[in-house]
């Protein structure tokens, strides 16, 4: 959110979505189930007794996470953006190297391990598994390029209390 | 004058029924930690400058409609700090009709 912006969010997760695909694209048009989830919720709300909002935490484009952080999105994103340096750096390192080293570090990290999984580790599988997609659409580069967009943004990005 | 007093005594059966009758409810926004810049604010629908930056934020005359009736639960965000702003949480807690409580917190992340 830029400086002087501001951000909507209605109550219902929902319209919470609406809002946000409104955001990116003033006239996208409404999912066909949007009009048949939000049909009674109005009136779910209408009879609640009280509605309580609190912001419970805010990232700023600094690194500066501040907020009561009652839901843990401190480390929700710390794990996030460390997903993405990790896996950025990691892919980056394959540049000048053949596709099929690439690939087989993609393969290997996207492929899940038995066991549960940390969050971290779902983001680096997860990210490989968008980079291995990307690459097959659209090529090597578009997958190293996609590997230093997270690099940066996460480099970008030092998140701290 | 006599139709107008009919009128009105058909009315309040009328509301009681389709649930107009029902007390809105308490919308509450809590406090702001203390850590939170005080350029960062929250809007409710009583405020003043809800509605026009509503306008802006869903600017499709078309699909404002769809809205209106959640308005009165909603909130807007305002970052007026001097860094623009990557995320936000927002922590909602719905006290229901049976008194029952529930909660969560949304997140969405904003590319600034």
């Amino acid at each position: 959110m830029p400086l002087g912006g501001s951000l909507f969010f209605p109550v219902a997760g929902t319209y919470t979505e609406a809002a946000w695909r409104l955001r990116r694209n003033a006239n996208a048009p409404m999912r066909p189930e949007f009009y048949t989830e939000t049909q009674n919720l109005p009136a779910v709300y209408d009879s609640a007794k009280s509605i309580t909002f609190g912001l419970d935490g805010v990232l700023f484009a600094d690194g500066k996470f501040v907020g009561p952080d009652t839901g843990h999105s401190f480390e929700k994103y710390s794990d996030e953006l460390a997903a993405e340096l990790t896996s950025g750096k990691a892919v980056l390192s394959f540049r000048g190297q053949s596709v099929a080293d690439l690939e087989e570090h993609l393969a290997w990290v996207a492929s899940p391990p038995q066991g549960p999984l940390s969050r971290y580790d779902s983001q680096l599988q997860g990210l490989a598994a968008a980079l291995q997609g990307r690459m097959k659409q659209k090529g090597p580069d578009a997958a190293l390029g996609a590997a230093q967009s997270f690099q940066e943004q996460a480099s970008s990005l030092p998140i701290r209390r | 004058m006599r139709c107008s007093r009919f009128a009105f005594l058909l009315l309040v059966p009328g509301m009681l029924v389709s649930g107009v009758s029902y007390a809105q409810p308490k919308v509450v926004i809590a406090p702001l930690d203390k850590s939170i810049p005080p350029g960062v604010t929250i809007l409710s629908q009583s405020d003043a400058s809800f509605e026009p930056l509503f306008d802006g934020l869903v600017v499709s005359e078309l699909l404002r409609p769809l809205f209106r009736p959640i308005l009165p639960y909603s909130i807007i965000v305002q970052n007026n700090s001097t860094v623009p702003i990557c995320a936000v949480d927002i922590s909602v807690e719905v006290v229901d009709a049976q008194g029952h409580w529930s909660s969560w917190v949304p997140y969405m992340e904003i590319n600034s």
